[in-house]
């Protein structure tokens, strides 16, 4: 067999060495991406639980509330509990060094107490300082090491309370806290870090060491460490739990799950493409060696065997070009992780992950996920090449059209596939995914697939008059050969439509979320001026600042009213939510809002304002009850309006500011709104704004006009990765006409021959491929702008809702899509330019002589 | 009108090469109706791609109507093709997705001439070649024989004055043969043009006003027409 297949397949391989690199380079392409993204999603989902586990050291249980935090006052509950060897207070919170730029992973700690029990050591100098002078920190070695640093030099950090200058205490050098968040972390006393965060007499969690035994049974155990929690929990008050660090890990990590599925179906849509192109490639050999096979066959080799042979070239190209992508994608991973992780380090949280670990079973699942996609891309033409009469195979094929019997059935299953996924968009999500919606799409992408045969067929017939009378015959060969081998032409079609449909509807997606963002923004946050703490890089990198900021802020000239803004993450129900607080009654009364609902009667401190996609995911309406879970117990709101909202994708609760404070004793603020008087001047405010606190404090002060571009800039970065994923499948769908092309030239050598012996200049055989190119864009670009439209509609209303809960506001972009379209056809066309070379010059006389 | 001069070519095949044709000298005189023959292998057909401007020779001149080819650069021999010399093919050689009348407007198309135009006396040169019924056809609905006449009828859209056939009747039953050779001369003969064939028939030879014979790239015969060519081949 494998003689056979150098005779056969080898050959042909190192001669053709142009398509064999242009499939190789599919199916790598393909693979990497796939690999890259999957590394990069698990590295950065890695980075979360490791540092998770890292800081937590030997602490197997948590006390924890929501982001609002816990009263100091639980340590006092659990200290001396029997079941427990420490209890390890820690305020955690993000702020940045000043002199670097980087920000830290601030941990307000026991000093004295903490070290043992993580499992950290410390090289300090002066021991008693670290107790004594509150503004003394300790830093790891290796962000030390990074910054020069050592114990005496001073920092600057940009705090709740502006910048404060603290010093090295020590180096953290060994223990996993030492190398967790990249190093960046750094440990403070805890009331030292209550007091620069504004936040007096609150912890964020309560780190507890269970005792080897409790109750008689091991806490090693299971079982025994579950009844020492159910234990500590009887002891809180309600809102308040007990559970593992790895708990708040799989929350953090649900967080990400959304968007992290979202790459992956984009990177498997690029290695489908790279499918196409292997499917291309084989069914072209097929046709290539109609002759070989048909000699084969003749010499009593069995069907069996040859489709055998042709599958077990498909299965070399997997091999060899899923190497090859294994090689490329962890080159990718890298670049990718590094786009991930700033992404999600700006939506979401912090997310500090460098390395990317290669685990062998997804690199080998990858690699084989290469290789089973060619060789089923192998098997299926192979199949029909083997099933030809021998005597058939070795006389040239006269012009067919295609099949009717073939295109009938192709069409019928056009149709299933497309009323297959009108079904599938109607059924909900699976845990959170809206997996229905992803196979809707792939049902509709398919379907217009089986559908470009007939569309090439038709168009090839509707375009030849208009190509022939403006290209002359040039055109009216090149609308001809649209629908010769339509079979292999349809395919290379097909693949630039999937590229493009994944374009388009991505793109009206977005412009979809920035559209709705802009009518929420506009009719949401009218303040002229908006002041968050710290460098305003993303939300979860600002620095919380104390309440009281706001009585400064309104002796400002022009300021006629201040309104706080805070923003939490909590529970309800189980589930995670965002909660805002803010003076509601004013808000509701500056800002025209998007209701969608709204209980008759004046608002108050006991109203709650909810986003569409909170009342959605909980069954909520206007005029409803609901209850919050808070560290003063469940607090009773009703539910005043229900709003368009994007604050959040698991759904925002907004209540009156002062029920907040009494019910989370938080008086943090993350961003203060300033309205200013009619005529008052926004640079003038920031002007003094600037002159009366850019000393003492870190403030990032934007106009509202400032704020919507910074929003929007920020959304096109968040899908900056997906932007890189479709260039690259767009990509190999224009390499897959390039090999369609350079096929045909074989096959049309006596035809090229005729054409130039007539007195065809090289020049008009050049152009001939550039309109057949050409022409294969078009139809294309048709079939891919329909399917997108079709997967737009499907992302925004169906997959997008469901995964977030957001009903975006639809919007086509015309333009963007029209210059999309425009650009792809042109690289299409420019896509014959290569085959248009070698076409004009590869020609031989004796062609036209013999059969 | 065709004066070949010390005419070689050799092809490239490895280390050594194959030498087609060896000094080949040779004249057509306009009007003249030129058979060539000789066994397989003998350089019949390279002689005709070179007449053709389809090849290069590797030494020597061909002169067609006082001009010298075999200097000239791509986009001039083209030119040659396009309206000094048609070629007609064993194996029809017709574009399988344009009909009939399409297929002998081609050249004319080629040169940009204007649709309407070409089509009119595409379609006079169809009936003249007894395929008024065909014009809409394509290759695959026709026979062998029509093909052919679909080859003549494109060869003579260009008005070239140089005709070459290189087996024209090689795929052809003995009655559609003779009925596309009457066809085929009594055009050329009308039309005043100047035809060059190759073929393996002694009674397509016959109809010939000269014959000539190549053996291993020589030309080792060369006579006016004669009844029997059998001590010949």
């Amino acid at each position: 067999m494998l003689r056979l297949l150098y005779y056969t397949a080898w050959r042909r391989i190192t001669s053709d060495r142009l398509r064999t690199l242009i499939t190789l380079l599919g199916i790598a392409l393909g693979v990497a991406v796939v690999l890259a993204i999957e590394l990069a999603n698990r590295a950065t989902t890695r980075s979360v639980t490791v540092m998770v586990e890292e800081i937590a050291g030997k602490a197997r249980l948590a006390i924890r509330g929501d982001e609002g935090g816990l009263p100091d006052s639980l340590l006092a509950l659990v200290a001396d509990h029997p079941g427990l060897t420490a209890a390890l207070p820690v305020l955690e919170a993000s702020l940045e060094h000043e002199e670097s730029g980087r920000n830290l992973l601030l941990l307000g700690v026991d000093l004295l107490g903490d070290a043992a029990p993580r499992g950290y050591t410390v090289e300090i100098e002066q021991p008693i300082e670290l107790v004594s002078r509150p503004d003394r920190v300790l830093i790891t070695r290796l962000y030390a090491d990074e910054q020069e640093l050592a114990v005496g030099s001073p920092m600057t950090l940009v705090t709740a309370r502006g910048p404060r200058v603290v010093r090295v205490g020590g180096i953290l050098s060994g223990g996993s806290l030492a190398d967790a968040f990249g190093g960046r972390v750094l440990l403070m006393d805890v009331r030292a870090a209550q007091f620069l965060m504004a936040r007096p007499g609150r912890l964020d969690r309560i780190d507890l060491v269970p005792a080897p035994e409790w109750n008689g049974k091991s806490t090693t155990d299971p079982r025994g460490l579950a009844a020492l929690s159910e234990a500590l929990a009887a002891l809180l008050p309600e809102g308040i739990g007990v559970e593992p660090p790895a708990t708040r890990a799989a929350q953090a990590i649900d967080l990400l799950a959304s968007f992290q599925v979202n790459l992956r179906m984009v990177s498997l849509v690029a290695l489908f493409v790279g499918l196409f192109l292997v499917y291309n490639t084989m069914s072209i050999a097929v046709v290539q060696r109609r002759r070989e096979t048909g000699i084969l066959r003749a010499l009593g080799v069995p069907r069996g065997r040859v489709t055998w042979l042709f599958t077990l070239e498909g299965f070399a190209y997997g091999l060899v070009g899923s190497a090859l992508g294994l090689v490329l994608g962890v080159i990718l991973a890298r670049g990718a992780l590094l786009a991930i992780a700033s992404t999600l380090g700006r939506a979401y949280l912090p997310v500090s992950a460098t390395e990317v670990p290669l685990p062998f079973p997804v690199l080998l699942a990858c690699a084989l996920l290469g290789v089973v996609v060619s060789t089923v891309a192998a098997w299926l033409p192979g199949r029909e090449g083997a099933a030809m009469p021998p005597a058939i195979t070795v006389r040239a094929l006269p012009f067919r059209d295609i099949d009717r019997t073939r295109l009938g059935w192709l069409v019928a299953l056009s149709v299933a596939l497309f009323t297959g996924a009108a079904f599938l968009s109607r059924l909900g999500p699976v845990n959170g995914v809206a997996i229905f919606g992803y196979l809707a799409g792939f049902g509709i992408v398919f379907g217009t697939a089986a559908l470009s045969p007939l569309v090439c067929l038709t168009f090839s017939r509707l375009i030849r008059p208009f190509l022939g009378a403006t290209f002359g015959i040039e055109g009216t060969l090149a609308a001809d050969n649209l629908r010769r081998s339509i079979g292999r032409t349809s395919l290379s079609i097909s693949a630039l439509m999937t590229g493009l449909s994944l374009v388009v509807c991505v793109a009206t997606m977005i412009h979809s979320f920035k559209h709705s963002i802009v009518v929420w923004i506009t009719n949401t946050v009218r303040a002229d001026i908006l002041i968050a703490g710290g460098s305003g890089e993303s939300a979860t990198t600002n620095v919380s600042m104390p309440m009281d900021f706001a009585d400064s802020l309104r002796t400002i000239p022009g300021v006629a009213s201040v309104n706080s803004f805070r923003m939490i993450q909590s529970r309800f129900r189980g589930e995670g939510i965002a909660i805002g607080s803010l003076g509601l009654v004013d808000w509701l009364a500056s800002n025209p809002l998007v209701i969608r609902s709204r209980m008759e009667g004046p608002p108050g401190p006991d109203w709650a304002v909810v986003s569409e996609n909170f009342a959605d995911q909980f069954g909520v309406a206007a005029g409803d009850s609901l209850t919050l879970s808070t560290p003063s117990g469940p607090l009773g709101l009703r539910v005043g309006a229900v709003i368009l909202d994007y604050t959040s994708d698991s759904g925002t609760v907004f209540m009156d500011r002062e029920a907040y404070r009494g019910a989370w004793g938080d008086d943090l603020v993350d961003t203060f709104d300033l309205y200013l008087e009619p005529g008052a001047s926004i640079g003038g405010a920031r002007t003094a704004i600037d002159d009366r606190f850019g000393a003492t404090q870190r403030l990032f002060v934007s106009g509202n006009g400032e704020m919507r571009r910074r929003i929007l800039t920020s959304v096109d970065n968040t899908f900056a990765v997906v932007y890189a994923l479709e260039v690259i499948a767009l990509a190999i769908a224009v390499l897959g006409i390039v090999n369609t092309l350079v096929a045909s030239i074989l096959d049309r050598r006596r035809e090229l021959g005729l054409l130039r012996a007539i007195g065809a200049t090289r020049r008009q055989i050049g152009r001939l491929f550039i309109l057949e190119a050409a022409s294969m864009g078009v139809v294309g670009v048709l079939l891919g702008l329909g399917a997108g439209t079709l997967l737009s509609l499907l992302l925004v209303h169906v997959i997008q809702f469901q995964s977030t809960g957001w009903r975006f506001l639809y919007q086509f972009p015309g333009l963007m899509i029209s210059a999309t379209c425009l650009v792809t056809l042109v690289a299409a066309a420019l896509a014959g330019w290569y085959p248009a070379r070698i076409g004009a010059t590869t020609w031989g006389a004796e062609a036209l002589h013999y059969e | 009108m065709l004066q070949l001069d010390q005419i070689g070519k050799i092809y490239a095949r490895g280390a050594e090469g194959v030498m087609a044709l060896h000094q080949l000298s040779l004249e057509v005189a306009r009007g003249e109706f030129l058979s060539i023959m000789g066994p397989s292998g003998s350089g019949k057909s390279t002689l005709l791609n070179l007449i053709g401007c389809l090849d290069r020779p590797t030494s020597g001149r061909i002169l067609i109507d006082g001009l010298d080819t075999t200097g000239l650069d791509d986009n001039a021999l083209t030119e040659v093709r396009r309206r000094r010399v048609a070629i007609i093919f064993q194996f029809y050689n017709l574009l399988p997705t344009l009909s009939a009348v399409e297929n002998v407007a081609l050249p004319r198309l080629l040169d940009g001439a204007r649709d309407r135009d070409v089509r009119r006396r595409a379609t006079d040169l169809l009936e003249r070649v007894g395929l008024s019924h065909r014009l809409t056809h394509r290759p695959e609905e026709l026979s062998g024989g029509e093909m052919q006449r679909v080859a003549i009828a494109r060869a003579l859209m260009s008005e070239a004055p140089l005709l070459l056939a290189d087996e024209p009747t090689g795929n052809l039953d003995t009655v559609t043969a003779l009925a596309v050779m009457e066809l085929l001369t009594s055009t050329a003969r009308a039309e005043g043009l100047t035809l060059v064939l190759v073929t393996h028939d002694p009674n397509v030879a016959a109809l010939a006003d000269r014959h000539v014979t190549i053996r291993d790239g020589r030309l080792v015969s060369d006579d006016r027409r004669v009844t029997s060519l059998a001590a010949t081949t």
